[in-house]
């Protein structure tokens, strides 16, 4: 397995597909593959040896969690985004700081290659995060 | 229990009706063109609507929870809703510090239900603004809200500022619907009002602005900052800030301040970024130096389609917008003690009731922990992440789809939901389902 990792700022948002496929079931495949992915810049994808669609591996200081990359031909290196849903959540802190709001966004991330390795379900989340991920 | 519902008998393949001017109810911008037609109980076109709003309409009866259900050695077993209440009073008064969140999905008078219940328990009720723009709310707790309407940008504005919002997705027709529509003294709003957008990422809504202003990620109150301290006269010492010119700042901020209407858009870019209430604050200090030049107002791009009306209700009725805890028998407030994530990451709550809302799926990693492990009662028409690992289930009907009610825009106003079709057979409104919570709580306890 390829050991190079990528340093990122991870930021979470909406997506049109994400508010589209959470009306078809959240427990749906539609919703779970607009929810598990990864969007990043062409350089960042070249770094890691992977190809739109592969799986990567993002890692912050909370656990990690593997998703499909997706190629954004408009980002820059550096910053790379993940649509609100459980799969990003995994990997986010619940520290607010005293507001009530944790970092959904901004939030340091280095990303791997994840070769061989499949995206979990979100029923697979709900078990997994018991023990760690 | 789960599954796609189908017409309820009793309606002919022939009930056919088209219904006009029904508010959507997906986003905050509660568009209220929208044209329905409807047959046998089914909604089976949107007319106006956007990709979310058609999603949410004609999939109204899909992946629905069928019936009330309660959990039992590990399995979720149907039961009749008065078992299901009664399960759920029970889990509530045996709480010590029981939770109620949610309400954004849900119309108005479900909220007067919920706060009053927090009062009988002796508990906490927070809305999902405490994730999205609760930190707006301490920021105008603090300076102000310099609000404007939807009506008014659109009739006036010359100036739109987008700032970490991307309502090309998250709300489709806010372009479309005010800003690219002539108004009364904006006739041609194509060439005469200009678009910008500040973000760290190109979006959708940047590649469609006049300008687009890319900033470093956790720099917006450092780059709002130098924009006011420009707007004021000030020199800076600095060349750049946040990945932005000082030239090109000033060039910003004098063309802020020679427009005859300017307003600013702010999305979850801005609340939930580093600095959160404090770049909230400091937008809304600009907008009021701003206004010493000519005419500027700001509106938060509120998500959830009632978000804005769980705020306006809490309010009215405890004194504060969200994170109220009832504890003592009066409302107390404290953002970051009892807002939810931080009760549920500091293991404090020990019953969830969830009103419309589906924390399971978007709350980080340790609260998801404890959510695992205590009772969750959960109030929703359909499945959800949230219903994986409720202790009870009660499903209830869509507000604004199958009962009515009220819900607030992102700009404060106030309108009118319309009850379209008939929910499915046994399925009463999320407010009827928490009065039966409350008679069932009251003849238990005696109160
Ligand atoms: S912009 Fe929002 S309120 Fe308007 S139709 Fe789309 S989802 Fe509904």
């Amino acid at each position: 397995m390829k050991k190079v990792g990528v340093k990122a700022v991870l930021i979470s948002g909406r997506t049109l597909q994400q508010g589209r496929t959470s009306e078809l079931g959240k427990l749906s495949e539609d919703y779970l593959s607009s929810v598990a992915v990864c969007e990043m810049d062409a350089n960042t994808m070249e770094v890691l040896g992977i190809h739109e669609g592969d799986a990567v591996r993002l890692e912050t200081l909370l656990g990690d969690v593997v998703v499909r990359s997706k190629l954004d031909q408009n980002a820059r290196p550096g910053v790379v985004f993940m649509p609100w849903g459980p799969h990003a959540n995994t990997i986010l802190g619940s520290e607010t700081h005293g507001c009530g709001m944790p970092s959904y966004k901004g939030v340091p991330v280095i990303l791997f290659p994840a070769p061989d390795t499949s995206v979990r379900t979100i029923d697979d989340l709900l078990h997994l995060s018991e023990g760690g991920i | 229990m789960i599954c796609c519902i189908y017409p309820r008998e009793g309606f002919s393949i022939s009930s056919k009706k088209t219904v006009k001017n029904v508010p959507c109810v997906f986003c905050g911008c509660l568009c209220d063109d929208i044209a329905l037609e409807v047959e046998n109980n089914r909604i089976v076109k949107n007319i106006n609507g956007c990709s979310l709003s058609k999603s949410k309409f004609l999939n109204h009866l899909e992946d629905r929870l069928l019936g009330p259900a309660v959990r039992i050695n590990g399995i979720l077993v149907e039961v009749s809703l008065e078992k299901a209440v009664a399960h759920a009073a029970e889990a509530l008064t045996s709480a010590r510090r029981p939770l109620i969140y949610g309400l954004s999905s849900t119309e108005n008078d479900t909220h007067q239900e919920a706060y009053y219940l927090a009062e009988l328990l002796g508990g906490v009720v927070d809305n999902t603004s405490s994730v999205c723009h609760g930190t707006s709310m301490i920021g105008s707790q603090e300076s102000g809200d310099p609000l404007g309407s939807l009506a008014e940008v659109r009739h006036r504005a010359d100036l739109v500022v987008y700032w970490g919002s991307n309502p090309q997705f998250a709300h489709p027709r806010h372009i479309s619907r005010y800003i690219r529509q002539p108004g009364e003294y904006m006739q041609n709003p194509k060439k005469d009002r200009k678009i910008w957008v500040f973000d760290v990422r190109s979006t959708a809504t940047s590649r469609i602005a006049d300008e687009f202003f890319q900033i470093e990620p956790g720099t917006d109150l450092e780059v709002i900052s130098v924009i006011r301290a420009l707007v004021r006269g000030h020199e800076m010492d600095i060349d750049r800030v946040g990945g932005l010119a000082i030239e090109d700042l000033a060039k910003i901020s004098e063309a802020m301040k020679s427009v005859r209407y300017g307003v600013f858009f702010y999305g979850l870019g801005l609340t939930q970024s580093k600095g959160q209430h404090r770049n909230v604050d400091a937008a809304i200090r600009l907008i009021q130096d701003l206004n010493s030049f000519t005419k500027w107002v700001m509106i938060p791009m509120r998500g959830h389609f009632n978000v804005a009306g769980a705020n306006e209700t809490s309010t009215w009725q405890t004194g504060y917008p969200f994170a109220v805890d009832y504890s003592r028998g009066y409302p107390r407030y404290q953002p970051g003690e009892y807002s939810a994530v931080d009760l549920i990451r500091r293991r404090e709550t020990d019953v969830l009731l969830n009103v419309a809302a589906d924390p399971v799926a978007h709350f980080p990693r340790d609260a998801l922990e404890h959510l695992k492990r205590i009772p969750i009662i959960n109030l929703d028409p359909k499945r959800n992440v949230t219903s994986l690992i409720a202790e009870v289930n009660i499903p209830t009907a869509i507000a604004g789809i199958e009962c009515d009610g009220a819900a607030v825009r992102m700009d404060g106003l106030p309108l009118y939901l319309r009850k379209i079709v008939e929910p499915p057979e046994g399925i009463i409104p999320d407010r009827d389902v928490l009065k039966l919570i409350i008679a069932r709580l009251r003849m238990v306890t005696k109160r």
